[in-house]
């Protein structure tokens, strides 16, 4: 794809008030892009490439999520398959059947499978906040250059559990287990961790996650 | 090995980086954003921005600071300084901080880190305690140091973590800025006794002293700003306006001396000792 191609792609991040819009903006920016913030009283999602960060627990964020129906009108979006989403943090997490932090919240249930609060030995500290590193699970081919070898940055209590494991994209060791660390369902990208966040590895992740 | 983060401590008074010893005296060492964008190339983990006089004056004026700072700095940046209620955590939040932290207001009512952790999440909410030893009896304070506060920090700590701080940045206020080592005692005791993760400040005079205080620890991290700061001073020039005390950066500025990048040092010399790090 030549670069004037590129810079056509519509890029929309959501806003849903509790979200750090700030750095993710920069981020596409800084790399080369057009990108605009979508509220969630928009009627008409006109965009090639939709992200859905996330800052904040997640009943506040279905609750704005589901304000003027904007649920339905971003599965409308997603459903047909041919426009991408990437979903970061709680963002990733939205896009599950449900959650139980605080109470259980029913999410957009894009991908089948429950977001839940890390369990684990006694002694591991939560949230989990820092860098850590990624394991490839699957033949995530567009992930791939960009992951080996790379730590990002997570913050985050909850933790996605998809039905099907084939969807999980990268799994990170934390506490005394694994658990999964992005998602790829076809058009659907999750990222627990924080691309925009992660340094230059993170800016380089975004690089090939938009081409 | 837990993975231990390195976090550059910058204090902000009047739009300059300042930096003073046991909390007080503070000079003038340059702009906070070409110090920040340094340690951002040179892999620092975190920035984290305080306002050290915004408790005292009644304000908070980082935000300005914080939305130019995140334009090319791709790494988290925790803000703090006269946080007061979830309007103010809105602004930082919204200008482009990741995290906030609170200790002031936290200290006059607790239940501002319970709300704002609801909200937005116990991992945006980190807690300073700053630790005063008076006496051979730890105590806490508020504002920047200038209040002392009748409380015993773990039993402090232990209540912060249980309205939902997602952290605790722990300042020994005796040690601050005097860069002679940590309080290794009382973050052994504090980083052992709470789940959320600690990270220490105050101290931080060498490299040897950071090992030792992550081998006989368990914190998550540590907060340096006089060790960063010092060797990067004669690398910048400072021009802008001239208010506040000057004379160490005059005299700096005079003798000449070469800048050292001690933050990439470090993170070698700790990685050559088998600690886990970025």
């Amino acid at each position: 794809m030549s670069d004037k191609k590129i810079s056509k792609i519509k890029i929309g991040i959501i806003n849903l008030k509790t979200n750090n819009l700030y750095s993710i903006y920069n981020a596409i920016k800084n790399i080369g892009y057009n990108v605009s913030i979508v509220e969630t009283n928009t009627k008409y999602l006109n965009y090639d490439f939709l992200i859905l960060p996330g800052v904040g627990s997640y009943a506040k964020g279905m609750k704005n999520i589901t304000e003027n129906n904007f649920n339905k009108r971003l599965i409308d979006f997603i459903l047909p398959g041919e426009k991408k989403i990437l979903g970061i943090c709680l963002g990733m997490q939205l896009l599950f059947e449900n959650s139980n932090e605080f109470k259980m919240t029913k999410g957009l249930g894009l991908i089948k499978g429950k977001v839940k609060k890390f369990k684990f030995i006694q002694k591991t500290i939560i949230p989990h906040i820092g860098w850590n590193s990624v394991v490839l699970n699957n033949k995530m081919n567009y992930f791939k250059s960009s992951l080996i070898n790379k730590k990002f940055y997570f913050v985050h209590s909850y933790v996605c559990e998809p039905a099907d494991i084939n969807y999980c994209g990268t799994k990170t060791f934390y506490g005394n287990k694994y658990f999964c660390s992005s998602i790829i369902q076809k058009n659907i990208i999750g990222t627990q961790f924080h691309p925009e966040k992660s340094g230059k590895a993170g800016i380089n992740l975004l690089k090939s996650l938009l081409k | 090995m837990r993975f231990i983060r390195i976090i550059p401590k910058l204090d902000i008074k009047n739009g300059q980086l300042i930096k003073g010893i046991n909390l007080e005296g503070l000079r003038v060492l340059g702009n906070p954003f070409e110090f920040a964008k340094n340690y951002y190339e040179s892999g620092a983990d975190e920035i984290l921005y305080l306002d050290n006089v915004a408790t005292l004056y009644g304000t908070n004026n980082l935000s300005k600071f914080v939305s130019k700072t995140v334009k090319n700095i791709f790494i988290p940046v925790t803000v703090g300084g006269g946080i007061r209620n979830i309007k103010d955590v809105e602004m930082m939040l919204s200008s482009g901080a990741d995290r906030i932290c609170i200790n002031s207001s936290a200290i006059d009512d607790i239940n501002i880190i319970k709300k704002t952790s609801r909200i937005y999440g116990s991992s945006t909410i980190c807690s300073i305690i700053e630790v005063v030893k008076i006496k051979n009896k730890y105590l806490i304070t508020k504002s920047n140091g200038r209040d002392i506060v009748n409380k015993d920090p773990l039993e402090w700590a232990k209540k912060l973590e249980q309205f939902g701080t997602g952290e605790i940045i722990l300042t020994c206020v005796n040690h601050e800025g005097l860069r002679n080592g940590f309080d290794i005692p009382l973050i052994n005791k504090i980083s052992r006794n709470i789940k959320v993760p600690v990270i220490a400040h105050g101290g931080a005079g060498n490299f040897q002293q950071v090992l030792e205080v992550i081998k006989k620890t368990k914190i998550s991290g540590v907060a340096i700003a006089s060790l960063f700061h010092y060797g990067l001073v004669p690398k910048f020039k400072f021009k802008k306006n001239r208010i506040g005390n000057f004379n160490y950066l005059d005299r700096v500025k005079n003798l000449n001396i070469k800048h050292t990048n001690n933050l990439k040092k470090l993170k070698l010399f700790l990685k050559s000792n088998n600690i886990n790090v970025r």
